[in-house]
């Protein structure tokens, strides 16, 4: 037991050293950041002044700014590619050597995935705040919302990765998956609540919405940290990102198994 | 002795569906298809002992590789029993495969971005290896493949040659009772690959370790193998000591043999012309009757030669030979 955790405790290190070598890369999308919440600052600035209301669909304007740093910072940590790595390995025949190594499939890629996004807090989530904090009028959250938000991103850090591994072992099938990859972003930036807040969409989409687990991946600890919540509210949504997580594992080692089937049958 | 590998029976068959080419043809695909069965393996049986190197040859498609994935957990086949170190590898994968080691000459099995050192002490724990046993083994390994400055530096920067001797130690580090190694001398030069042999030699001597090799370089055959099993189209053609493949089938070496200018006739006792032109003649020279040596001897004083090639024949004529005989 001790020996298995250790193991893939090295795998996370792996992932992690991977990261440090692709520092640059962190720190240039890290440049997009302040331009991109320049950008929605003077789009909605113009919407609140062409409306004339103070409060559109719950949200002031100072709200949403904020909610758009958390966004970033939400986006930024979920970020989770193990579809590409795994369709990339189907394609060029590499993942019969994953195969023949003693690990688990879903968890040596969770490891690696933990690992590289660990370096994530230090190179973005860290600077996202400071500039929220400075220059965008971030408030501080209280203690318990804060924790709870932090606890509710790694939450929706697992969700995201479950979505992209089952998207991931579509490969074993498809081998090509950039459309289905293309959805899944696509579905996970807007029914996340990433493009505008979620209360923002009719109210038929909103309801659809809370049937799927793409809000509970950055909407939800969005709206923990803003204090949308009572307290009792907010374990109960960490409670459903819970189900939720329990749910899409239980999908992934089907599928996988499936999959595993379907690579050993036909010995792609 | 002990078993280390029992194969009985083992048949894979395939079901692919035909793709014609053209687009009419790709849009028909999409309505109607057309599936064909491909039998990879029609009934291959053998045992194998512990300590034994055994090399495993066979054309393209012979079904090679499909025994290799069977035998690596990594194939379900059709029907047959396979039983690998107490093991039925397709069965329990995880289990299974921290026995055995594996080397795909033609996949990466270090991670891309680091240098292989990383990837040995991800390998000591994943497989378990105590610290001590560790760093023994891997300092003596990389002493004896010459990589100390290789190790550290990331695996693509690599060459071919450099990356396969790392992946070697990768997958001995481990000391795996049973080691399949699929085109291990890959992008080596004479010097690394004689390097390498030597070295697969010392493991199986000092550890009794098993070797599997699939190789296309005869070379690699000779030097370590006592045994070899001859796959084509799915049968074991031939399964038994590499001395009687030597004695009764190797008999002939092929020149090819480039001319600056070619004035003279060419005869000598114990060689075949099989193609001539105008600058280059292709020989074919019986080993019981000639020696090498004094063919090039000849050739040399007697003409203005350019380049000369000496090989092997190709496996596929061996194994013609090997049929032409059986009918017989």
């Amino acid at each position: 037991m001790i020996s298995t955790i250790k193991a893939y405790l090295a795998q996370a290190k792996i992932g992690l050293k991977v990261g440090v070598k692709y520092r640059f890369h962190f720190l240039i999308t890290l440049l997009t950041v302040p331009l991109s919440l320049i950008i929605y600052y003077f789009l909605w600035q113009a919407i609140y002044a062409y409306t004339g209301q103070d409060i559109i669909r719950g949200f002031t304007f100072p709200d949403l700014v904020q909610y758009y740093v958390l966004s970033m910072i939400v986006g930024f940590f979920v970020w989770c590619d193990v579809d590409k790595w795994i369709s990339q390995d189907v394609r060029r025949g590499h993942i019969i050597t994953i195969f023949t190594y003693p690990m688990k499939f879903l968890w040596q890629h969770l490891a690696f995935e933990i690992g590289i996004n660990s370096l994530g807090i230090v190179l973005q989530m860290i600077p996202i705040f400071l500039i929220g904090f400075v220059f965008f009028g971030l408030a501080v959250a209280p203690a318990f919302n804060f924790v709870m938000f932090i606890v509710s991103v790694m939450l929706a850090f697992l969700l995201a990765f479950f979505i992209s591994f089952n998207v991931g072992l579509s490969a074993f099938w498809l081998k090509k998956i950039e459309g289905i990859r293309r959805v899944r972003r696509t579905l996970l930036v807007f029914l996340s609540g990433g493009m505008i807040p979620l209360s923002f969409f009719p109210q038929s989409l909103q309801q659809v919405s809370h049937f799927l687990p793409f809000e509970y991946v950055r909407y939800v600890p969005i709206q923990i940290y803003l204090g949308e919540f009572s307290r009792l509210g907010v374990l109960s949504q960490l409670g459903l990102q819970l189900v939720w997580i329990v749910l899409l594992y239980f999908l992934s080692k089907a599928v996988y198994k499936r999959a595993f089937k379907q690579f050993a049958g036909a010995g792609v | 002795m002990t078993k280390v590998i029992h194969v009985k029976d083992l048949k894979k068959t395939f079901i692919t569906h035909k793709r014609k080419h053209g687009l009419l043809n790709a849009v028909k695909s999409l309505v109607k298809r057309e599936y064909k069965t491909k039998h990879a393996l029609r009934g291959v049986s053998f045992d194998i002992e512990e300590g034994e190197i055994v090399g495993f040859i066979g054309p393209n498609g012979a079904g090679k590789s499909t025994t290799i994935k069977a035998l690596s957990g990594v194939l379900y086949p059709s029907s047959g029993v396979v039983n690998v170190l107490g093991y039925t590898p397709w069965k329990d994968r995880v289990k299974y495969v921290t026995h055995i080691g594996v080397v795909f000459g033609q996949k990466p099995q270090l991670h891309w971005d680091l240098p292989p050192l990383d990837t040995y002490w991800l390998n000591k724990e994943v497989y378990d290896i105590p610290r001590k046993e560790f760093e023994k083994r891997l300092n003596h390994m990389i002493k004896l493949l010459d990589v100390e400055e290789i190790v550290q530096t990331p695996t693509r920067d690599l060459s071919l040659g450099e990356r396969m001797k790392c992946k070697i130690i990768a997958a001995l580090l481990h000391n795996p009772k049973l080691v399949f190694l699929d085109e291990p001398s890959i992008g080596l030069d004479v010097v690394a690959k004689d390097k390498l042999r030597d070295f697969i030699l010392d493991i199986n001597q000092r550890l009794k370790t098993t070797f599997i090799v699939t190789t296309h370089d005869m070379g690699d055959i000779e030097r370590l193998c006592r045994r070899i099993i001859i796959i084509n189209n799915g049968v074991i053609v031939y399964d038994g000591p590499i001395a009687k493949i030597k004695s009764d089938y190797l008999t002939h070496k092929h020149l090819d043999v480039k001319f600056n200018k070619l004035d003279k006739k060419f005869r000598f006792k114990g060689c075949k012309i099989i193609e001539a032109s105008d600058y280059e003649l292709k020989l074919e020279l019986d080993t019981k009757k000639q020696t090498i040596k004094n063919v090039v001897n000849y050739l040399i004083t007697e003409f203005d030669v350019a380049d000369i090639i000496v090989q092997d024949p190709p496996i596929e004529e061996i194994i013609q030979k090997i049929y032409k005989q059986k009918e017989k």
